[in-house]
């Protein structure tokens, strides 16, 4: 029972603790339909290096390897964006879940998964210089990626149509208004 | 102001239909720790703040927050689209088809409306930062309730991402309120 109440109300920036999930939070719990079997289930996830290197550690010197380092101390924009999370010190998973990149089955949703991959690596450095306004690294990362963003996005809209109103677009010159011709983004891949 | 971009901030591709799931998932459409909440909470808390840093912080969370909505309702439609009314009657959503059809609306999982007591702007940046990093890790707490409720890996993947996102969020308004309470402005 006192696990579960430490669960309960862990400081989750903390990682001098190595929990052990029990009762609510047990494999019993979970539904099993997630596409692994239960034998790769109870095994412990191997993440990469770097969860395994922050248990414990603050100092981001001691956790950066060479990867990290050239990166500002961030995640690659892969490993980042199946996590949701640009900062190893930040990131906290949930019941060993496993992380995995969506599929795509064709050009048009492989461009686009670049665009949410890059585009979502710049919000996270975006909202991190909100606050550390001073960080020389980030800084320029962050140009890196919007160019990134915006090289894609020209090349995306080029292809398959405009999903911004607010760059300059050719096909927005094409009758009728290209604007309508591109699906929204809620609809399912086969409607 | 803001643009709007034809795109989701992570793909969402749900190949089942599942009415039980989408009834649960109105919680953070429109309950009281939805992303809704939060971005009206944050647009209205962030006129006060005593500088940039925490107007940015806020306006730019706010609009991830927007993204966020979208990505909650493009989760409900795909799991409701198409939906017969047998399966409407089977999983309980017919009170929800009955006022609303397939069109989605704010209501909390019991159906409970949206309002704005769940949220509050009182005009002191340091109160404001705590209500927002409590109303993050309740976001938190709701998505690891959905997770627990959710079966299906499509659900499940874009769950984990918006759960993460909350825990990027209170660690920022984390740093932001001690640098704040730091330099003393919490006190008017």
């Amino acid at each position: 029972m006192n696990d579960y109440y430490d669960f309960i109300s862990k400081d989750f920036n903390d990682k001098t603790k190595a929990i052990e999930y029990e009762d609510v939070n047990s494999l019993d719990f979970y539904p099993r339909a997630y596409n692994v079997t239960d034998e790769m289930f109870k095994q412990e996830i191997a993440f990469p290096q770097d969860i395994q290197d922050t248990m414990g550690l603050y100092d981001l010197n001691n956790i950066m390897n060479n990867n990290m380092k050239e990166n500002c101390g961030m995640y690659d924009v892969e490993e980042g964006f199946i996590r949701g999370n640009m900062f190893p010190t930040l990131f906290d998973p949930y019941k060993k879940l496993q992380l995995k990149m969506p599929s795509v089955e064709n050009e048009k949703e492989s461009l686009m998964l670049e665009i949410q991959k890059i585009g979502f690596a710049a919000k996270d450095i975006n909202l991190y210089l909100d606050v550390h306004p001073n960080d020389n690294c980030m800084i320029q990362k962050f140009s890196k990626y919007i160019e990134r963003l915006n090289t894609l996005t020209n090349e995306y809209e080029q292809k398959f149509g405009p999903i911004t109103l607010s760059t300059p677009n050719q096909s927005l010159n094409d009758v009728p208004w290209a604007w309508n011709e591109t699906l929204s983004p809620w609809e399912r891949r086969n409607k | 102001m803001w643009a709007y971009e034809k795109r989701l901030e992570y793909p969402i591709n749900i190949k089942r239909r599942d009415l039980k799931m989408a009834k649960v998932m109105l919680e953070q459409y429109g309950g009281g720790q939805s992303e809704l909440a939060a971005t009206l909470r944050y647009l209205n808390q962030r006129y006060t703040m005593p500088d940039e840093k925490g107007k940015n912080l806020l306006s730019d969370i706010a609009t991830e927050e927007m993204a966020h909505i979208e990505m909650i309702a493009t989760i409900i439609y795909q799991l409701t689209k198409g939906a017969t009314i047998e399966e409407l009657k089977e999983a309980g959503f017919d009170t929800n088809y009955a006022g609303h059809g397939l069109d989605l609306f704010p209501t909390d999982a019991n159906g409970y409306i949206f309002n704005a007591t769940y949220f509050a702007a009182v005009g002191d940046p340091v109160a404001n930062l705590y209500e927002d990093m409590a109303a993050e890790q309740k976001a938190r707490a709701i998505y690891e309730n959905l997770i627990n409720l959710a079966t299906d890996p499509d659900v499940i993947a874009p769950l984990q991402f918006l759960r993460q996102r909350e825990i990027v969020h209170f660690t920022r308004f984390k740093e932001l309120c001690e640098e704040y309470e730091k330099k003393g402005y919490g006190k008017k």
